[in-house]
């Protein structure tokens, strides 16, 4: 076996790479359970603790029998102390650009005191957080400052893939700052146009998004503890002259997904994924990330198996006792396997809500349930 | 003894090629079709001469014996270079030409730049300097347009000690915005003869402006001065990929030594010296993008579309919707325009003038997107 460690300043992640035919990753899931009277459960304790020991871990059957898993722990940070909100006067022309750690500090304190906790994802409760992130090169951030070095707004994203960009905000710090807003827009847009990325994404997209700068990909539902469940826009562009792509689906997704492309104008040739009957895992994997803050989960396939429907069930089982009120699962359509999962989520509770295009190999549907409506 | 089935790019590809993000062009039309379901295709993405090849060329490519497809072209161009020669007043050897003004491009910063170097340009503009500077691994300092136009004063403040070449493409693309000879002389005359500066002038057959400089006249007055010019937009050999340079003979004889020769094709040879004395195709191509301009521009200022409408055969608009949604909805319609995103222009479009029946047809599909759009 080899292991990797790969420190950040804010997390530390592990990468294990084996050859593990015969390996049985069934208690990463997080509905596994270990009963001391069964020997054959007690021989998992060992994943299982491991799993739960960190806050996300990934599986990668590679060629030739061999696994690559990736676990993640993310250093806990302080929340940083909203600023006070008051009305502010912003001098001089605004100055769009890249940020000190004393502006970071300013636009995560001005986020805490201007906008709910629907608005921004948890990890924004830390300036420190923020601040390790950007060194680290997972986020990039742009400021709006006046010549007082205010912060006025801000806005920042990162890669959700090669091809997908996401973008969170922007965030407006004061009145009549709509040319702000798109100052802000066009930076991060003008960052990302032209690398890899096909198109930018935003599930944390603010009403202060300037008009025409996105389509609505689909809707989705946010909770948090002060507002309670809400039906949130997720908004999507493209920044190139998309090629058009292969995705697979089955016949309960095709409707949906003929209705989404067609509304959206985006040029997709649907290929049928059916059983093959090809040799599956006895168990499969499924990866899930939970948010404490929205009490939300994301799940996604890391290893098919046999067991699959009953592991789906038993996670939703098992989020539910964790407080979880909406679940969203993550299907890439550039994997057949994946794609064939839609009807046994469907048949589960699970409602396609919306496509992300290139947001993994190939677009990913995004299909949700509402445990607490 | 196992042999690794894995290459390790890592190590094998430098950093700078590693981080270069290649361009994907447009796919062929009939796999647009496939995609998109028109039944016909307006191109007016790629500033292609709405008229199509002069017909002198159109005579000469005829003309061409098949066979001779046998043999190679003249690996310098010598009768193009004799034929440019004579019509710009200079010597053979003052003009290089290649495989499209793109493959000049890299000659240029071949032959100059070496690590550690720097180009600097606009940051709205033609794209490929950046590209070609990029992957050889060159940094480049991309100053941002003021008014649609590049700005002098902070070209002039960007270039340091190591800054070999300024590109200036003159009338800018997409913008269509000129600098006027005083101004060119001027930026000239303040850059100095330690930076080399290209003057790139893809569409300068286009503007009529009294006011515009002719780059190739000015090369007795700047011994660093580089031209570029194109036989792809108001001569409409796009197709063939030809493309040439001027310069001074000391310039020339250095950029020679990073040419490739034999790169540009018989028949593009053939074509481009035939086309290069059809003066009646370019006033004729003239006249039209002008008319249908002028049809055009008003027509998109009453709908209240912002349009950036100067030199060159194209205009910008600025669209009240993203300008990706906008290439994929005018496709549909079997309309193909620029997506300006890439310029890093959010939200514009770049459209070519075309035929009046293509202009037409540009109009209506526009009115249907805007409509979809509200």
């Amino acid at each position: 076996m080899k292991v990797v460690v790969l420190p950040q300043p804010h997390q530390i992640r592990l990468g294990f790479f084996f050859h593990g035919e015969q390996f049985d990753p069934w208690s990463f899931n997080i509905g596994a359970r270990i009963s001391a009277d069964d020997d054959t459960s007690l021989e998992g304790l060992g994943l299982l603790l491991a799993a739960r020991s960190v806050d996300s871990f990934t599986i990668r059957p590679q060629e030739l029998g061999n696994i690559e898993v990736w676990m993640t722990k993310k250093r806990t940070y302080p929340q940083t102390a909203p600023a006070p909100r008051e009305s502010r006067t912003f001098t001089g022309p605004l100055t769009v650009g890249s940020a000190s750690q004393e502006s970071i500090r300013m636009f995560v304190g001005n986020l805490q005191a201007f906008y709910p906790e629907s608005a921004f994802p948890a990890f924004l409760n830390s300036a420190g957080r923020l601040i390790d992130m950007l060194s680290a090169g997972e986020y990039d951030l742009c400021l709006a400052l006046d010549d007082r070095g205010q912060v006025a707004g801000g806005i920042l994203w990162n890669f959700l893939s090669d091809r997908a960009v996401e973008c969170c905000g922007p965030y407006l710090f004061g009145p009549e700052l709509e040319a702000c807003a798109q100052d802000l827009m066009d930076a991060v847009i003008n960052r990302i146009a032209k690398t890899s990325a096909v198109c930018l994404v935003s599930r944390w997209a603010t009403p202060d998004v300037p008009h025409g700068t996105f389509e609505v990909l689909g809707k989705i539902h946010s909770f948090t503890l002060a507002e309670g469940m809400a039906e949130v826009p997720v908004l999507g562009r493209f920044l190139k002259e998309d090629e058009g792509l292969y995705v697979w689906t089955t016949p309960e997704l095709e409707k949906y997904l003929g209705e989404q492309y067609g509304r959206l104008c985006i040029a997709r040739r649907l290929l049928p994924a059916r059983e093959e009957g090809e040799r599956r895992r006895r168990h499969s994997v499924i990866a899930a990330h939970i948010d404490q803050q929205h009490q939300s989960a994301l799940l996604t396939l890391a290893l098919d198996g046999e067991d699959l429907e009953s592991n789906i069930l038993q996670q939703v089982a098992s989020l539910l006792l964790h407080g979880v009120c909406v679940i969203h699962f993550e299907l890439d359509l550039a994997s057949a396997q994946k794609a064939r999962l839609a009807p046994i989520l469907m048949r589960n509770g699970f409602e396609p809500r919306l496509v992300l295009p290139h947001a993994g190999a190939g677009d990913i549907v995004l299909l949700e349930k509402v445990l607490h409506p | 003894m196992m042999r690794p089935n894995t290459l390790n790019l890592e190590s094998l590809v430098p950093r700078h090629v590693q981080r270069f993000e290649p361009y994907i062009p447009s796919r062929p039309e009939e796999e647009l079709r496939k995609l998109y379901r028109f039944q016909k295709l307006y191109r007016l993405n790629n500033n292609e001469n709405p008229l199509g090849p002069s017909p002198q060329a159109l005579e000469a490519i005829a003309g061409f014996h098949p066979a001779s497809g046998c043999y190679y072209p003249s690996g310098d161009c010598f009768y193009l270079r004799q034929g440019l020669a004579e019509r710009f007043q200079l010597n053979p050897d003052q003009f290089i030409v290649g495989n499209g003004a793109n493959e000049v491009i890299g000659m240029v910063i071949h032959a100059f730049c070496q690590e550690g170097d720097n180009i600097v340009t606009a940051d709205k503009t033609f794209a490929v300097y950046e590209w070609v500077a990029s992957f050889s691994g060159l940094e480049t300092q991309l100053v941002p347009l003021q008014g649609f136009s590049y700005d002098d004063p902070e070209l002039l403040r960007r270039m340091n000690g190591k800054t070999k070449i300024v590109f200036l493409c003159n009338p800018n693309n997409p913008t269509g915005t000129y600098w006027d000879r005083s101004r060119l002389c001027r930026f000239l005359d303040a850059v100095g003869i330690q930076h080399l500066v290209v003057l790139d002038e893809a569409y300068a057959e286009y503007v009529q402006c009294p006011d515009f400089p002719d780059g190739i006249s000015l090369l007795h007055e700047y011994p660093n001065l580089i031209v570029f010019r194109t036989f792809s937009k108001i001569y409409g050999l796009a197709g063939f990929r030809i493309g040439y340079l001027a310069a001074s003979g000391s310039l020339t004889d250095m950029i020679r030594r990073t040419a490739v020769v034999y790169s540009v094709n018989a028949l593009a040879q053939v074509a481009a010296l035939a086309a290069l004395g059809d003066n009646e195709h370019i006033q004729r191509t003239r006249e039209v993008v002008q008319e249908e301009k002028n049809f055009l521009v008003p027509a998109i200022r009453k709908k209240g579309i912002p349009i950036q409408a100067d030199q060159g055969c194209f205009v910008m608009l600025r669209m009240p919707i993203n300008d990706t949604l906008v290439y994929r909805k005018m496709l549909q319609r079997g309309i193909m325009i620029r997506s300006m995103t890439g310029f890093r222009f959010p939200n514009w479009i770049r459209v070519s003038i075309g035929q009046h029946e293509a202009m037409e047809a540009f109009l209506a599909a526009l009115n249907e997107v805007l409509d979809d759009a509200q």
